[in-house]
């Protein structure tokens, strides 16, 4: 019996050892480039470093990996939400999107932090100092309903 | 023996005035529903009968669903800024385009108000055409 309970123990290692060959593509592509958001939108520094903090790890061309992020499974989960964070918002994509898409995701934006759905709860588990106080979330809506005007009345 | 027909008997009794109660509400919900017809939301008749059918019970004041009517309430569309129209129209269109809206659940429940392909075209026609005189 004992036997039995070293042996599958020996096979989970072996198996979280051999998992840790298989790891997702890293989101790791060049920042700033002309299309993205910092370079488009009129924003200043304090919103920028907001976003960056809170938002860019899942919603942009660049992701930073902490150790953990390397290790499989965690890596997968990462990636999925890289994944589909990307694709429902990419900042590095800003200057791509219509103005339409623009307005309405400034208003998104706001909503979604509002109610405390972004950042992932999942994700502030490790990344405490990119939880939003009611300060930083005001600041943020405030940047969006104005960048929003803007762009509204942009010719 | 006795004790436990007039049980039985009270249960039934209480039942039933349970039963009578959530006739009532569904009644209160269905007037509710009725002044949102006359809720001037300036949509066209056709848009506004599909929204009625198929979103007015998550995305209106009588909803009891906080999340949907928190992201989307049209009783409160006259007061939205032009930008959250904006935004609201967009999303609108793209739910509705990939099936997203209603909601699988709800549509298991009320497999009806599912919205065929010659409905979403009309909804995404309208909300491309507000979307743009907003934008004006
Ligand atoms: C851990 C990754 C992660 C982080 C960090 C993150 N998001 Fe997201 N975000 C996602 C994923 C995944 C989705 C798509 C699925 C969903 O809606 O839950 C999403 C969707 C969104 C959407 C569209 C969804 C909707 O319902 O409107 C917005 C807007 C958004 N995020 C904004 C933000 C903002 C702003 C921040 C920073 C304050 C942020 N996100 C941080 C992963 C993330
Ligand atoms: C069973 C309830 C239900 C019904 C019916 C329903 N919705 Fe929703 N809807 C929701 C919920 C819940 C949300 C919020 C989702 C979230 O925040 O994750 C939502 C969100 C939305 C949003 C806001 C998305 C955003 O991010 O701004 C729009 C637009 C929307 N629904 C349109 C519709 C339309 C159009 C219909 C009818 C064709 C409809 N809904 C029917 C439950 C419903």
């Amino acid at each position: 019996m004992k036997k039995t309970i070293r042996l599958v123990f020996y096979f989970l290692v072996l198996g979280f050892i051999i998992l840790q060959f298989f790891q997702p593509d890293k989101n790791l592509g060049d920042t700033n480039l002309h299309d993205d958001l910092f370079q488009v939108a009129t924003i200043d520094g304090s919103v920028k470093t907001l976003l960056e903090n809170s938002c860019y790890d899942c919603h942009s061309n660049h992701t930073k990996y902490p150790w953990y992020s390397y290790i499989s499974p965690v890596s997968f989960f990462l990636n999925k939400h890289i994944v589909e964070g990307k694709a429902e918002l990419n900042f590095s994509d800003w200057g791509i999107y219509s103005k339409i898409d623009r307005i309405s995701h400034l208003d998104d934006i706001c909503d979604a932090i509002s109610d405390g759905k972004m950042p992932l709860g999942s994700y502030l588990i490790l990344h405490k100092d990119a939880s939003l106080s009611e300060e930083n979330i005001k600041k943020i809506c405030d940047w969006a309903e104005t960048e929003g005007m803007r762009l509204l009345k942009e010719e | 023996m006795k004790r436990l027909v007039s049980g039985v008997l009270t249960l039934g009794i209480i039942a039933l005035l349970g039963a009578f109660t959530f006739n009532i509400n569904s009644k209160e919900l269905n007037t509710t529903a009725n002044t949102q017809d006359e809720l001037n939301l300036g949509f066209p008749d056709d848009v506004k009968k599909i929204l009625k059918t198929s979103c007015f019970d998550c995305h209106s004041a009588a909803s009891k669903n906080i999340k949907a009517k928190g992201a989307l309430n049209f009783n409160k569309w006259n007061d939205y800024k032009t930008t959250k129209k904006i935004g609201k129209l967009n999303d609108l269109c793209e739910l509705v385009q990939d099936g997203d809206m209603p909601t699988s659940k709800y549509l298991k429940k009320y497999p009806d108000k599912k919205l065929n392909e010659e409905q979403v075209k009309l909804i995404c026609d309208w909300t491309k055409k507000e979307i743009n005189s907003l934008m004006e």
